[in-house]
C-alpha cells in the first residue's frame, strides 16, 4: 500500500529525513517510533503531498505522490498532530465541506456521520462553532473527517494526543477495524505501550533514518519495544 | 511588573521585525516599501484634512473664535480616535490569546491592562493626529507670532484627549464583549456598530465642518451653545485658547475616567475573559446535508469565513455598500450633485467646460464620470487581498485535499466577484436611467467598474499569493495591516488618478473620454488576463510550497 524508498527532505543543507525506505502492506496498522525530531512528522508530510521533497519516490496503492497527486489525495487522509480546523465553521459544516470535497454521496455522508459521530461522542455538539471546542473535541472531529470518505491509507501523526480515555479507547477500537476491514494506517506516537498492543508493525526512525523496521514480532522479538527503542537509541548515542 | 509587561510587547513587535530580517533582501525592501507607503498615506491622509482646516482658521483668527476652532476640531479628533481603538480595545483587551497564560502567572490584572492600556492609547493618538495635528498647524501658520506659552496650551491637553477616546473605548468594548458573549453570530454585531459608529462619525464631520464653514464665511453665528453642552470639548477649546485652568480641566476630565475604568475593568477582568468564552450552546438536531460540488463547496467556505468575521466584511467589502448608497444619494440629489460637479471641474482646461458646465460641455462626460466613481468604489474593495493569509495554521487542508491548487485561489477570487458584480452592474443600470449618453458610453458604464473589480480581485489574488503571513496572531493583521490589502487599494486609486493625469496632460486633444476608457477597460481586461493566467500557473505553483507552514 505504501512504499517509500530513498526518501531525503532536506531544510537548508541539513537532512532531516535521509535515505528512508520502508513499505507497508495493505490491511496493516503501522506504529511510527522516532525521539522528538526524528523526522516522523516530515515523512508522513511527504507521504501526503504536503511537502515537496529532494529525493526518492513515494507510491501509494501504486500512485505516485509526485506524479498523480490528486488520485492519492482521494485515497488517503492525514490527521495532524494540531488539529487547526476552520475555526469559522460549525463541526457539521466542516463535515459537510469535508464530504462535498472528496464527493460522498448524500445519504452515504448522512450515515457516515451518524455513525462515526455516535462513536467518538460528538453528535450534540456538531452544531457548535469549531472555536467554541477543545482540543479533544477538535481532534475527534479531524478523525471523523477522516473516515467519512473510507480511504485506503490513513496517517496519523501523534493520534491520541488531547483525547479522554473514553475518546482513545474509540479510536484505538476504529483503528484495529478498519484495519480488519483491509485499510491501512501508518501513525506516529511517542506511547510505545499503545503501539505495542495495537499495531501489527513498527518503523522506528532515529535521525532521520531508519533504524529498525518489520512486523511487531520481529522487531521486538523476546524484549519489550520500549527496550528495543532504548536500545536503539542508546547505541547511537555510545557511538 | 508594569515594565516586564511593556518590555514584553516590545519584545514581540522585534521579534516580529528580526523574523523579517531573515526573509532576505528582496523581501526587506518590499517591507520597507510598504512601511513608506504607509508613511505616505498617513500623510496624504493628514494633509487634506489640513487644507479644510487651513481654509476656516484665517477667519476664524481674524473673529478671535479660538475656542470654537478648537472645541469642534477636538470633537471630530475624539470621534476617529474612538472608531480606531473601539474594536482594538475589545480585542487586545478583552479577547488577547494570552490572556490565560498572563492570568496563570502571578500578575495583577491591572498590570496587564495597564500595559495593554499603553498601547491603546499610542494607538488612539495616532488617529486623532490625523485630525488635530493639521488642525493645529492650520491654526499656527495663520496666528502670527508664534508663542511657545500658546503651542503649549494646545500640545499638552492634545496628549490628554485619546484617553478620553480609551476610555469609552473600554466601556464599549467591555458591552460589546459581554453581548457578544450571548449572541451566536457575533460578526453581525460588530458589523451593525461599526455601521452606526462610522455613519454617526460622517454625520458630524459634515455638520461640525458646515457650522464652522459657514461661520469662518459670515454666514452664521455660533454661540458656543452646541460646544458647551459638551464640557471635555469645551474645556480643550478655552484650554487651546490659552486658559491654563482648562488645560487642568482637560488633565481631569480624561485621566479620572481612564482610571476609574482601569480599576473597575481590572476588578472584574477575570469574570470578563471567562464569561466571553460561554456562548450559548446549540444542540446539533440531525438532518439531511445538502450536496455541493467540490468548486461550489469551497466557495461556500470562503462565503462563510467573510461573514464570520466582523471586520473582514468592514474593512474588506464597504465599498461594496457604498455604491448602492452612493446610487441611492444620486438619485435624491441629482441635480445639486450635477450643479456641484459642473463648478468644481469648471476650472478644468477643457474646451467649452467653463462655459456651458461639465456635463453638458462633452458628450458622455456624466455617465464616464460615474463610471470612473464607480471604478474607484471598486478599489476599495479587497476580499481576496487577506484571504490566503487568513487560512493561517489551516493552509495545510490545501495540501491534503484532493482539489487543485488553482480551484482553491479561484474560490477566493469567484467569492470577491460575486458579492460586488451584481450590486455593481445594477448601480449601473440604475445610472443609464438619470444621465444622458452614447451607447458606447452605456456599454462601458456597465464594463468598465466590472473589469476594475476583476482586476482589483485578482490584484489581490496575486498580491497575497507572493506575500503571504499565515503566522498572525490576530486576523486583523491580514485585513488591515498587510502588504497585499494596501498594495491593491492604493495600486488601484494610483491607477486611475494616473489615467486622469495622462489623459488631460497629453490625450485630451486626441480621444474623447469615451475612447479613452474604453481603451482603459480593454487594457484592465489585458492585465487581468495575465494575472489569471499567472494565478493558474505560477500562483498554484507557489501555493504548493505554503502547505506545511
Amino acid at each position: 500500500m505504501l512504499h517509500i524508498e530513498h526518501l531525503t527532505k532536506k531544510y537548508g543543507d541539513v537532512a532531516v529525513v535521509d535515505d528512508l525506505s520502508l513499505h507497508i502492506e495493505p490491511g496493516k496498522l503501522c506504529a511510527f517510533i522516532g525521539h522528538n525530531g526524528a523526522g516522523k512528522t516530515t515523512t508522513i508530510k511527504s507521504c501526503c503531498g504536503i511537502l515537496q521533497f529532494d529525493q526518492g519516490t513515494i507510491t501509494i496503492d501504486g500512485l505516485s505522490v509526485k506524479d498523480q497527486p490528486m488520485e492519492v489525495k482521494k485515497r488517503i487522509a492525514y490527521i495532524p498532530d494540531n488539529p487547526d480546523l476552520y475555526e469559522f465553521l460549525s463541526g457539521i459544516q466542516y463535515l459537510q465541506f469535508i464530504a462535498d470535497v472528496y464527493q460522498v454521496p448524500g445519504g452515504v455522508r448522512d450515515e457516515r456521520i451518524h455513525r462515526y459521530a455516535e462513536t467518538f461522542q460528538l453528535t450534540k455538539d456538531l452544531a457548535q462553532r469549531i472555536s467554541e471546542y477543545s482540543h479533544g473535541m477538535k481532534q475527534k472531529l479531524v478523525m471523523i473527517a477522516a473516515l467519512i470518505h473510507e480511504p485506503k491509507l490513513i496517517f496519523m501523526d501523534e493520534p491520541f494526543v488531547g483525547l479522554d480515555p473514553i475518546a482513545s479507547h474509540a479510536l484505538k477500537k476504529e483503528m484495529r477495524s478498519f484495519c480488519d476491514q483491509g485499510g491501512t494506517i501508518f501513525f506516529s506516537t511517542h506511547v510505545l505501550e499503545v503501539a505495542e498492543k495495537l499495531c501489527d508493525q513498527v518503523v522506528i526512525i532515529r535521525k532521520g533514518r531508519l533504524a529498525a523496521s518489520g512486523s511487531m514480532d520481529e522487531v521486538r522479538g523476546t524484549s519489550s519495544l520500549e527496550d528495543v527503542f532504548l536500545e536503539l537509541e542508546g547505541e547511537h548515542t555510545d557511538a | 511588573m508594569l515594565k516586564v509587561l511593556i518590555r514584553l510587547r516590545m519584545q514581540e513587535l522585534m521579534s516580529q521585525l528580526n523574523r523579517r530580517k531573515k526573509r532576505g533582501i528582496a523581501q526587506n525592501l518590499s517591507q520597507g516599501a510598504y512601511a513608506v507607503l504607509m508613511g505616505l498615506v498617513y500623510l496624504f491622509c493628514a494633509f487634506s484634512i489640513f487644507q479644510i482646516f487651513d481654509e476656516i482658521a484665517e477667519p476664524m483668527i481674524r473673529l478671535n473664535a479660538d475656542s470654537l476652532y478648537f472645541g469642534y476640531s477636538s470633537i471630530i479628533g475624539f470621534g476617529l480616535a474612538l472608531i480606531g481603538s473601539v474594536f482594538a480595545t475589545q480585542s487586545q483587551l478583552f479577547e488577547a490569546k494570552d490572556n490565560d497564560t498572563l492570568l496563570s502567572m502571578p500578575i495583577r490584572p491591572s498590570m496587564i491592562l495597564a500595559s495593554r492600556m499603553i498601547s491603546l492609547y499610542i494607538q488612539a493618538l495616532l488617529y486623532e493626529n490625523i485630525m488635530m495635528i493639521p488642525a493645529g498647524v492650520a491654526w499656527f501658520v495663520h496666528k502670527a507670532p508664534f508663542r511657545v506659552s500658546e503651542f503649549a496650551c494646545w500640545f499638552i491637553p492634545t496628549l490628554f484627549v485619546p484617553m478620553l477616546a480609551v476610555t469609552v473605548g473600554i466601556v464599549l468594548g467591555w458591552v460589546l464583549a459581554m453581548a457578544s458573549s450571548h449572541v451566536r453570530n457575533k460578526s453581525y454585531l460588530q458589523i451593525g456598530v461599526s455601521m452606526v459608529l462610522l455613519f454617526g462619525y460622517f454625520y458630524m464631520f459634515s455638520q461640525v465642518t458646515s457650522e464652522l464653514d459657514g461661520f469662518a464665511a459670515g454666514l452664521k453665528l455660533i454661540t458656543g451653545q452646541t460646544l458647551k453642552a459638551i464640557w471635555p470639548a469645551y474645556q480643550y477649546g478655552l484650554a487651546c485658547a490659552g486658559h491654563w485652568g482648562s488645560v487642568l480641566n482637560v488633565i481631569l476630565v480624561t485621566t479620572i475616567p481612564l482610571v476609574c475604568a482601569w480599576l473597575f475593568v481590572s476588578r472584574f477582568f477575570f469574570h470578563i475573559v471567562n464569561d466571553h468564552h460561554r456562548a450559548k450552546r446549540v444542540e446539533y438536531v440531525e438532518k439531511k446535508l445538502p450536496v455541493f460540488s467540490p468548486r461550489h463547496a469551497l466557495l461556500v467556505r470562503e462565503r462563510r469565513r467573510l461573514f464570520s468575521d466582523g471586520s473582514y466584511v468592514l474593512n474588506s467589502a464597504l465599498g461594496i455598500l457604498m455604491a448602492p448608497v452612493f446610487t441611492i444619494v444620486f438619485l435624491i440629489f441629482r441635480g445639486d450633485i450635477l450643479e456641484v460637479m459642473d463648478k468644481l471641474l469648471a476650472g478644468v482646461s477643457l474646451e467649452n467646460v467653463a462655459e456651458h458646465g461639465f456635463f453638458s460641455a462633452i458628450e458622455d462626460t456624466g455617465l464616464i464620470a460615474v463610471a470612473v466613481f464607480l471604478c474607484l468604489l471598486a478599489t476599495t474593495i479587497s476580499i481576496t487581498a487577506p484571504s490566503l493569509s487568513l487560512e493561517g495554521k489551516t493552509i495545510w487542508h490545501a495540501g491534503i485535499l484532493p482539489v487543485r491548487g488553482r480551484d482553491f485561489l479561484l474560490a477566493k477570487v469567484k467569492l470577491h466577484l460575486l458579492m460586488c458584480v451584481p450590486v455593481f452592474v445594477v448601480c449601473s443600470t440604475v445610472f443609464q436611467f438619470c444621465l444622458p449618453g452614447s451607447i458606447a458610453a452605456r456599454i462601458l458604464l456597465l464594463i468598465s467598474p466590472v473589469m476594475m473589480n476583476v482586476l482589483i480581485a485578482l490584484l489581490g489574488m496575486v498580491m497575497n499569493v507572493l506575500h503571504p503571513r499565515f503566522d498572525w496572531i490576530s486576523s486583523q493583521q491580514c485585513i488591515k495591516r498587510s502588504m497585499p490589502v494596501f498594495v491593491c487599494m492604493l495600486g488601484g486609486f494610483f491607477l486611475i488618478v494616473l489615467s486622469g493625469y495622462v489623459y488631460i496632460q497629453w490625450l485630451a486633444d486626441i480621444l474623447n473620454l469615451t475612447q479613452f476608457l474604453a481603451i482603459c477597460t480593454v487594457l484592465m481586461a489585458a492585465i487581468s488576463a495575465g494575472l489569471f493566467a499567472w494565478l493558474v500557473t505560477g500562483g498554484e505553483k507557489r501555493l504548493n510550497t505554503y502547505f506545511s507552514f
